[in-house]
C-alpha cells in the first residue's frame, strides 16, 4: 500500500512534468524545423502541386527540375565568389584579432587600455548606421565590385573577436612566457610556437562564427558587389524575390535551399563551435 | 648605466612589438570602422550625391528630416511597432526555451540541434522560406488558419505586413539567443540547486529562487543586443520581401538609410537620418545599461 502511494507521488512529481516538458519542446521544435522542412520539400514539388487543395507536404512524384534549373541559376562562380570571401574574411580577422588580443593581454605599450577602449566603443554603434560612407569609402578606393572591396571593410568587423582573444589570452598565465623566455624563445615566436597551438578552440569558436556571418552576409555584398560574374549566392536570390523576375515558388525554394546546403553540412560538422561562439560572445562579432 | 641602457632598449624593442601587432589590425579598424561612423556625422551637414562636389548645408538635413519628410513620422511608427512586437518576444521566449533544455537530459543534443538549426540560414534564404509560408493563396499559415475561412494577405495588406515581419525576426533570432541564456543556465552551480531542494524548494522554487535571478543579468544584456540588433535586423527581410511596401507600412531606419543613401544616393540626408537613428537608439539602450549597472 504504502509502496504504491510513493510510486504515485513520483509520477506525480517527476514524470508528469518531465511530459509536458517534452511535449512544449517537441512543438517548439516544430516551430524551429518546419520551415526548413517546406523549403526542402518545396525545392523537389511541381508548381502545381505546390498549390494543390488539400495542400500537400510530400513531393510526389519526386521532382529535381527546379533544382537543376537553380544549381545553374546560382551556376559555380557565385559558390566560388562567396567561398574565396568567407576563406579570406575568416583568415583575415583570425590573424589581426588573435594579434591585437594578445598585444591588448600580454605585451607592454604604454596607453594600451585606451587604444583597446577606443574598439570596444565602436560595439555600441551599429555598422549599418555607417554603410554609405563605407560604401564612399570603398568607391573612392576603387574597390567597387572587386574582391578587396568585398572582404577589406569586414575585416574591420573585429570588435568582438579582439575582446573575445583578449579574454581567451589573459587566462594563459604569465609563467609559460617566462619559461619559454629563459628557453630562448622572443615573444613573437612564443606567440607563433606556444600560445597559438594551445588556442585552437579560440580559434575555431571565432572562425565559425565570422565565416557563418560572412557566407550570410546580405547588406554590404549588395552594395560593394555590382556587376553580374561578382554576384553571390545571398544577392542572386533576394534578385529572384523582386517581382519582375517572376520566377516560380519551387524555383525560389531550390535556390535558397542549395545556397543554405553548405551552411547545413557545416552545422553537422562545427555546431559546438558556433553554440561555444554565439555563448560566449553574444552575437555581434 | 649600462644595464639601464640595456633595459631601456628591452622594453623600446617591447613597445616596437606591440606596436607591430596592433598596427595592422588597428588601421583597418579606424580606416573603416570609426573613420565611417565619423564621416556619417560630418556627411549629415552636407548635401551630396557622390558625383557632384559636396555642399554644406548647415542643418537643412535636420530640418527636412523633422518638419518635411512625410515618410519620418510613419517610419519612426513603424520602428516602434517592430520593437513592440520584436523585443519582448526575443527576450522571454530564449529564456522559456533555455531553461526547458537545461531540464532534459534524454535527447537534449537533439533538442538543442533542432533549436539552434535557424543560426545558420541568412536573412535572404529566410525570407524566401517564409514568403512561402505567408503565400495567401496556399501558404502554411493561412492552410493552419482554414477555420477564419479567410485569406489573409500577411505580406501584401498595411495591417498586417510589420506583424508578419516581426514573426520572421523573431524566429530567427530566438535560437541565438537561447544559445546565450544556455550558456549561462548551465553556469550555475548545481550545488546552490543541491541546498535549496534540500531547504525543500520545489521546480516552482527552484526557478523563482534560483534559475531567474541567476540569469537576471543576461536578460539585460540580451535586452540591449536585441534592441541594437533590431537596429538592422529587419533590412534583410525588408529588402528581400517588400521593400517597404505597401504604402511603406513595412518601411523601417534599417531599411529607409538604404534606401536614401545608396538607391538614391542622398547620402547627407542619409547621414542625417542614420545620425537620428543612433540618438534613437542612444536614448533606448542607455537606461537599460545605467539600470543594470544599479541593480548589480
Amino acid at each position: 500500500m504504502s509502496l504504491r502511494n510513493i510510486d504515485l507521488k513520483r509520477i506525480k512529481h517527476r514524470y508528469i512534468p518531465k511530459f509536458f516538458v517534452y511535449l512544449f519542446l517537441t512543438i517548439g521544435g516544430l516551430i524551429f524545423t518546419f520551415p526548413f522542412y517546406l523549403m526542402v520539400s518545396g525545392s523537389f514539388m511541381t508548381e502545381k502541386q505546390i498549390f494543390s487543395k488539400p495542400p500537400e507536404y510530400i513531393p510526389r512524384p519526386f521532382f529535381v527540375d527546379s533544382i537543376l534549373q537553380a544549381l545553374k541559376f546560382l551556376g559555380w562562380r557565385s559558390y566560388l565568389n562567396i567561398f574565396i570571401i568567407t576563406v579570406a574574411v575568416t583568415l583575415g580577422v583570425c590573424i589581426l584579432a588573435s594579434m591585437l588580443g594578445f598585444a591588448f593581454a600580454k605585451l607592454k605599450l604604454p596607453g594600451k587600455n585606451i587604444l583597446f577602449y577606443i574598439i570596444i566603443a565602436a560595439v555600441f554603434v551599429p555598422w549599418q548606421i555607417a554603410i554609405v560612407p563605407r560604401f564612399v569609402l570603398v568607391a573612392k578606393m576603387g574597390m567597387l565590385d572587386s574582391f578587396q572591396g568585398a572582404i577589406i571593410p569586414l575585416l574591420a568587423n573585429i570588435i568582438m573577436p579582439t575582446y573575445f582573444f583578449r579574454n581567451y589570452f589573459s587566462t594563459i598565465p604569465d609563467d609559460l612566457f617566462d619559461a619559454a623566455k629563459i628557453d630562448g624563445c622572443s615573444t613573437a615566436s612564443t606567440f607563433i610556437r606556444i600560445i597559438l597551438p594551445l588556442s585552437k578552440p579560440a580559434f575555431s569558436t571565432i572562425a565559425a562564427l565570422v565565416s557563418l556571418f560572412t557566407w550570410n552576409n546580405y547588406m554590404w555584398m549588395l552594395i560593394v558587389l555590382q556587376s553580374g560574374k561578382m554576384q553571390v549566392l545571398t544577392t542572386k536570390i533576394a534578385g529572384l524575390s523582386n517581382p519582375e523576375s517572376y520566377a516560380s515558388t519551387s524555383f525560389m525554394l531550390s535556390s535558397a535551399f542549395l545556397a543554405t546546403l553548405p551552411l547545413l553540412i557545416m552545422y553537422i560538422f562545427a555546431q559546438k563551435w558556433f553554440v561555444q561562439g554565439i555563448g560566449t560572445q553574444g552575437l555581434k562579432y | 648605466m649600462k644595464l639601464r641602457d640595456n633595459m631601456g632598449r628591452s622594453r623600446r624593442s617591447e613597445y616596437i612589438l606591440a606596436l607591430l601587432f596592433i598596427i595592422p589590425g588597428y588601421s583597418l579598424f579606424i580606416l573603416f570602422n570609426w573613420g565611417p561612423n565619423i564621416m556619417s556625422l560630418i556627411l549629415s551637414f552636407f548635401k551630396w550625391d557622390i558625383f557632384t562636389p559636396m555642399k554644406f548645408i548647415g542643418l537643412d538635413n535636420f530640418i527636412k528630416l523633422f518638419t518635411e519628410d512625410p515618410l519620418i513620422p510613419q517610419i519612426t511608427l513603424n520602428s516602434f511597432l517592430y520593437f513592440l512586437y520584436t523585443i519582448p518576444a526575443m527576450v522571454i521566449l530564449p529564456l522559456i526555451i533555455a531553461i526547458l533544455l537545461s531540464k532534459i537530459t534524454i535527447m537534449r543534443g537533439f533538442f538543442q540541434s533542432i533549436y539552434f538549426l535557424p543560426i545558420i540560414a541568412s536573412g535572404v534564404s529566410i525570407s524566401i522560406m517564409f514568403r512561402y509560408i505567408y503565400s495567401p493563396s496556399n501558404g502554411l499559415i493561412n492552410n493552419l488558419l482554414f477555420f477564419i475561412d479567410k485569406n489573409i494577405n500577411w505580406l501584401t495588406d498595411t495591417k498586417t505586413v510589420l506583424f508578419a515581419i516581426s514573426i520572421i525576426i523573431v524566429w530567427k533570432s530566438v535560437p541565438f539567443y537561447t544559445i546565450l541564456y544556455l550558456a549561462h543556465v548551465r553556469n550555475i552551480p548545481s550545488e546552490q540547486y543541491e541546498a535549496a531542494k534540500i531547504d525543500g524548494c520545489r521546480e516552482l522554487g527552484l526557478l523563482r529562487y534560483i534559475t531567474l535571478p541567476a540569469v537576471k543579468t543576461t536578460v539585460t544584456l540580451i535586452s540591449i543586443l536585441s534592441v541594437s540588433n533590431s537596429f538592422f535586423n529587419g533590412f534583410e527581410q525588408v529588402k528581400v520581401l517588400t521593400e517597404g511596401r505597401p504604402l511603406n507600412a513595412s518601411n523601417i531606419f534599417a531599411y529607409y538609410i538604404f534606401k536614401t543613401g545608396v538607391e538614391d544616393i542622398n547620402v547627407g540626408y542619409s547621414s542625417a537620418i542614420a545620425f537620428m537613428f543612433f540618438i534613437l537608439f542612444a536614448v533606448i539602450a542607455i537606461p537599460i545599461v545605467r539600470r543594470q549597472y544599479k541593480t548589480v
